[in-house]
């Protein structure tokens, strides 16, 4: 489908604005010895090889999307967890045969040359920093979302995949899903008019700091957690953690409007053609953040007042028109020639079908997927600043050349987590 | 991705568990600096409060918690609140301190504080950095690079420069962090200058000479490429020469894809020039891959690959064909027909996708011209295409068409009209939407032409008028069908005339015009539907249901949601309207909400009583105040007393 953005030169973005005028075509690439071959086109069959990094719930799903395309061949798995490290390498030998290989310490399977991909679906605390040491090593990577925890993670994020120029998805798979494509369509091709307010669906922000009781830690061939720590502060160990139960914790979790803001917010910035730029005023309430474009735009973060159309909803409101969306795939609009554009859209939101097909066709192309680096980087940023401006309860004016806020030096601080050791980006 | 329950299952957790530790993050970290400083220094304070104070001197430190949080440092576990605190403070005092640190930690205590050195780009740490290069801990000499390839002068890469060549030398694992410390040092410099360039030529030589990953040398040329004309000249040269010097050891293979990736970051006419020049020279494997790349530019609207769509070789015929599907002219029509009924199912899709989307001036009308002579499945593919395309140029064929002999070209017919046509043949539509066709097939087909084409209809308002005259001469069944149609126009006319006929004295008007209303696709029937739910009308609980309908899916203010479910409730009667009116009440997470709930928690239907109980401790996370404390208190009282009784 249309994407307004893609005509800006993803490599030029962060260069300054001396360049900005330079913008060309978007499709970086890099050309992959083993998935595009000198000698011949790119075959439709052609073996990728996928390994894994944190497998678990969503992560399974992912894993059996990948696992019914039939250019995949999953070859290894790293998790701190011994139990889902061995449930993996069976399902996985299932299929492919024996031969997938188990990791606990991930950075063991990053200097093999034989994966072409990585699947990352750790939690939230290690989506960017394994991200960005696939790249180093050369590999693509469709990493789940949220995708970063700070505005300066984001940037790095953005920088190291434009230095490698490797394949970068994240799971913000409602890229690739039709109704959401419809409505972003319906934006572009200026059905609603000029865009006056965007509307996404977001989950209350607050989070906590505090701890979960300790508990005894499990020998580390059964629970590295160490590694499961990673990047971010050291507290005890609690199996509720590893369960799943570190949401809404602030050492490892960017909070609510991030946790669903990584979808809906950038769907936003998509249909308003803003990929490559954001809100630069940041306006928190009670629930959420509106946050202003430099034209004038309003994108509203909110988590009421919806139609229910299901989660994850997005609603665009244009001049001459209005449509709104969720994940039950179902679209109200604002009149009924919108409506009668429609078409039947079978994929629920939180299907990655389209959105892994997307990535491995990029994966063999070379051009870049629907939810590239850069584009998630803005996104997330918008996310991050709304939520700063939330946990500070004003205002905020965000320095769009320099990702800095104006005049608010404790915002400033809270624009970068230092990372724990031995891990640096 | 989280769902909305599981996260409001996580907030009731973590609002327990917050409850069962001894002491409260919150309550610590709110304490100003002096205070936080203290919690730090006092021997009496738990590991817990002093990492919670030094996170929050992140925003709230000054020079003057320096020493506290330099205090921290050594310990593996408290290093990284420290370096919270430090960072966030990042004043040349306090990066001094951090300096002066590296002097005597080690392990990963000292590669933390190396980090947060390369953070916080502090260039008089240089000198230090460049020796714990040479240290023997790997992790410590990727620290170090790390933070000196984010300084990035000349110091930096002077030290980096002489460490990434004895890795190399001495094969180490990490001379591709050494390397991509060049590369972030050289992205310190300013764009195009000569400082950046001397980085990135002395890291090609090292590709060239096969001493780097290659991954790492097509990320050099992507880095560098766009910027740099005369490595793009380099690159050109490279991808097309007969054969390359001996002394570099990457291939004409790696230079000619490397040289594809470049051109998808370079403008300008030189690249589609030299592309389309090389086309017709070089082998049919490397045609589809410069066909693929030309497709990529948006400088390609005159190029004529036609003849490529010809060739004998099929991997080059279909990369043509793509190319076509994407920036294809008039004239490309008839070949992207042809490809569109391929037996390839992915070049039909491809061909099929294409015509669906061109854009050029001309395509509607040569689709409308084939769309006249066409038949087989090219008819077939047409008419989904100029329905598709919802262009009007068609519309004389495809009204001949919709009394074609075969039945599947009619059905095709009748769904690519109502895809494309106005006004005019609406009158038509309903004639054939609103009487038995020759299967019930095609009266279905009818039917939902009628529909699609009544709700397609700019001028909404003439659209509802032609529905409501057809109405007028109709027998009831037929009313009933276009009173739906009419309702899913929607707009004021349509309301007006759906209101008028759930309001009059046909009993099948009152039926269908009621049940219109309550499916109603916006908030404008709620003053209608609550007229009627008022009044002694047949269908008032119809109209009371659809007024809750809106109450609780419809985009509403909250107060006016609130006062919606006041008005719900007051009007019903019966326990099935109650059960679903207080659901409104989840929909609105405020302190008004919540009162309201608690007027249920003692009602005598246990699922009104059981909803209200659980839309206040659902929605608690979402609210502050002693005021929500004590409802949520209640609720959980009520909870546990009617678990009780259960």
């Amino acid at each position: 489908m249309a994407d307004c953005r893609t005509i800006q030169n993803r490599r030029r973005f962060l260069r300054g604005a001396a360049l900005a005028s330079t913008a060309v075509i978007a499709a970086p690439t890099l050309m992959n010895g083993r998935t595009l071959g000198f000698d011949g086109q790119v075959a439709a069959n052609e073996r990728i090889t996928l390994a894994g990094f944190g497998i678990g719930g969503r992560g399974g799903y992912d894993l059996g999307v990948f696992m019914e395309q039939p250019e995949i061949q999953f070859v290894a798995i790293a998790d701190i967890r011994k139990d889902r490290r061995e449930g993996v390498r069976q399902r996985t030998e299932e299929k492919y045969g024996p031969g997938v290989d188990m990791y606990r310490d991930f950075r063991e399977m990053l200097p093999r040359t034989d994966i072409d991909c990585l699947l990352i679906a750790t939690g939230d605390r290690w989506h960017a920093m394994a991200s960005m040491m696939a790249a180093r090593a050369g590999k693509d990577v469709y990493c789940e979302k949220p995708c970063t925890m700070t505005i300066a993670e984001s940037l790095a994020m953005e920088t190291l995949y434009q230095r490698y120029g490797r394949v970068y998805q994240a799971g913000t798979q409602r890229r690739s899903v039709a109704n959401f494509q419809f409505a972003t369509e319906l934006c572009h091709s200026g059905k609603l008019g000029k865009l006056k307010t965007v509307h996404a669906n977001t989950l209350h922000p607050a989070v906590t700091h505090d701890w979960k009781p300790a508990q005894e830690q499990p020998p580390i061939d059964e629970v590295d957690w160490d590694m499961w720590l990673g990047p971010c502060p050291w507290r005890p160990y609690n199996k509720e953690y590893i369960d799943g139960g570190w949401r809404g914790f602030f050492d490892f979790h960017g909070g609510g409007i991030l946790e669903w803001g990584s979808h809906t917010v950038d769907q936003c910035n998509w249909a308003a053609c803003n990929d490559s730029t954001l809100p630069y005023l940041y306006e928190p309430n009670e629930r959420g953040c509106v946050a202003t474009y430099k034209d004038g735009l309003k994108l509203v973060m909110r988590d009421s007042g919806w139609m229910g159309l299901g989660t994850c909803s997005v609603r665009y409101e244009g001049e001459d028109g209005w449509v709104e969306t969720g994940d039950s795939g179902r679209l109200e609009f604002g009149s009924s020639k919108l409506r009668s554009e429609q078409r039947a859209y079978s994929e629920e939101g939180t299907s990655a079908n389209s959105h892994v097909r997307n990535f491995l066709d990029a994966v063999k192309t070379r051009r870049q997927a629907h939810s590239r680096a850069d584009i998630v980087a803005r996104s997330h940023i918008i996310c991050h600043a709304a939520y700063i401006a939330w946990q500070l309860k004003r205002p905020l004016e965000l320095d769009l050349e320099k990702y800095t806020f104006v005049g608010d030096e404790e915002a400033n601080r809270m624009i970068s987590r230092p990372i724990r050791e031995p891990w640096y980006i | 991705m989280l769902r909305k329950s599981l996260w409001v299952a996580l907030c009731a957790v973590l609002l327990t568990s917050s409850m069962a530790i001894a002491e409260d993050a919150a309550e610590i970290m709110a304490k100003d600096e002096d205070g936080l400083i203290a919690v730090i220094t006092s021997v009496d304070s738990t590991e817990f409060a002093k990492m919670k104070a030094a996170q929050a001197l992140a925003t709230k430190g000054t020079d003057r918690s320096i020493p506290a949080l330099v205090s921290m440092l050594p310990n593996e576990q408290m290093n990284l609140y420290a370096r919270f605190g430090l960072e966030g403070i990042g004043t040349g005092a306090c990066k001094a301190a951090m300096l002066e640190a590296t002097k005597t930690l080690k392990d990963r205590p000292l590669q933390g504080v190396i980090g947060s050195l390369g953070q916080m780009k502090y260039a008089v740490a240089v000198p230090a950095l460049a020796t714990l290069l040479q240290s023997n801990d790997i992790p410590t000499v990727n620290a170090a690079a790390g933070a000196l390839g984010r300084i990035g002068n000349d110091g930096a890469v002077t030290a980096i420069s002489k460490a990434l060549l004895k890795a190399i030398d001495k094969d180490l694992p990490n001379k591709n962090a050494l390397a991509d410390a060049m590369l972030a040092a050289a992205e310190t410099r300013p764009v195009g200058s000569d400082d950046a360039k001397e980085i990135y030529q002395s890291l090609i030589e090292l590709c060239t000479q096969g001493k780097l990953p290659e991954f790492f040398a097509y990320a050099i040329i992507e880095s560098v490429g766009a910027n740099y004309a005369d490595l793009q000249d380099e690159v050109l040269k490279a991808a097309f020469v007969e054969k390359i010097p001996e002394d570099v050891k990457l291939s004409q293979a790696f230079f000619f894809k490397a040289m594809l990736a470049l051109s998808r970051n370079c403008d300008g006419e030189r690249w589609t020039k030299t592309f389309v020049e090389q086309l017709p020279k070089v082998t049919p494997e490397k045609q589809v891959l410069l066909l693929e790349a030309l497709r990529d530019r948006k400088d390609v609207a005159d190029l004529d690959v036609i003849a490529y769509s010809k060739s004998e070789n099929p991997a080059v015929a279909t990369a043509a064909i793509k190319f076509l599907a994407t920036h294809g002219k008039a004239n490309a029509v008839a070949i992207l027909l042809d490809a569109a009924v391929s037996e390839d199912a992915s070049v039909a899709s491809f061909a099929q996708e294409g015509l669906a989307k061109l854009t050029a001036d001309g395509v509607d009308a040569e689709l409308a011209k084939a769309l006249a002579t066409a038949d087989g499945k090219k008819l077939s593919v047409l008419l989904d295409l100029v329905g598709t395309r919802g262009s009007s140029d068609a519309i004389d064929t495809l009204l001949k068409l919709i009394d074609h002999e075969d039945v599947a070209i009619r059905i095709a017919a009748t769904k690519a009209l109502a895809a494309t046509c106005g006004l005019d043949q609406l009158d038509m539509l309903i004639t054939r939407g609103t009487k038995p066709a020759a299967s019930d097939e095609e009266t279905k087909v009818a039917q939902d032409a009628l529909t699609t084409a009544a709700i397609r209809q700019e001028n909404t308002t003439a659209c509802v008028e032609k529905l409501a005259a057809a109405m007028e001469s109709a027998d009831d069944a037929v009313k009933s069908q276009l009173l739906t149609v009419i309702g899913k126009v929607a707009g004021p006319k349509a309301l007006e005339v759906v209101v008028a006929a759930a309001n009059s004295d046909n009993a099948m008007l009152k039926d269908a015009g009621t049940r219109v209303l309550g499916e109603w696709p916006s908030v404008d029937a709620g003053d209608a539907l609550l007229a009627i739910a008022k009044s002694d009308h047949q269908y008032k609980t119809r109209a009371l249901r659809g007024y809750i309908r809106i109450a609780r899916q419809m985009a509403v203010l909250d107060d006016a949601r609130l006062a919606m479910f006041r008005t719900a409730m007051e009007l019903s009667t019966r326990p099935e309207e109650r059960q679903i009116a207080i659901e409104i009440l989840k929909r609105i997470p405020t302190i008004d909400a919540f009162r309201a709930s608690a007027e249920y928690f003692d009602d005598a239907d246990a699922v009104v009583r059981d909803s209200a109980i659980s839309n206040v401790i659902s929605n608690a996370w979402k609210l502050g105040g002693d005021e929500t404390r004590d409802i949520v208190q209640k609720a959980n009282e009520a909870k546990a007393k009617y678990a009780e009784q259960k």
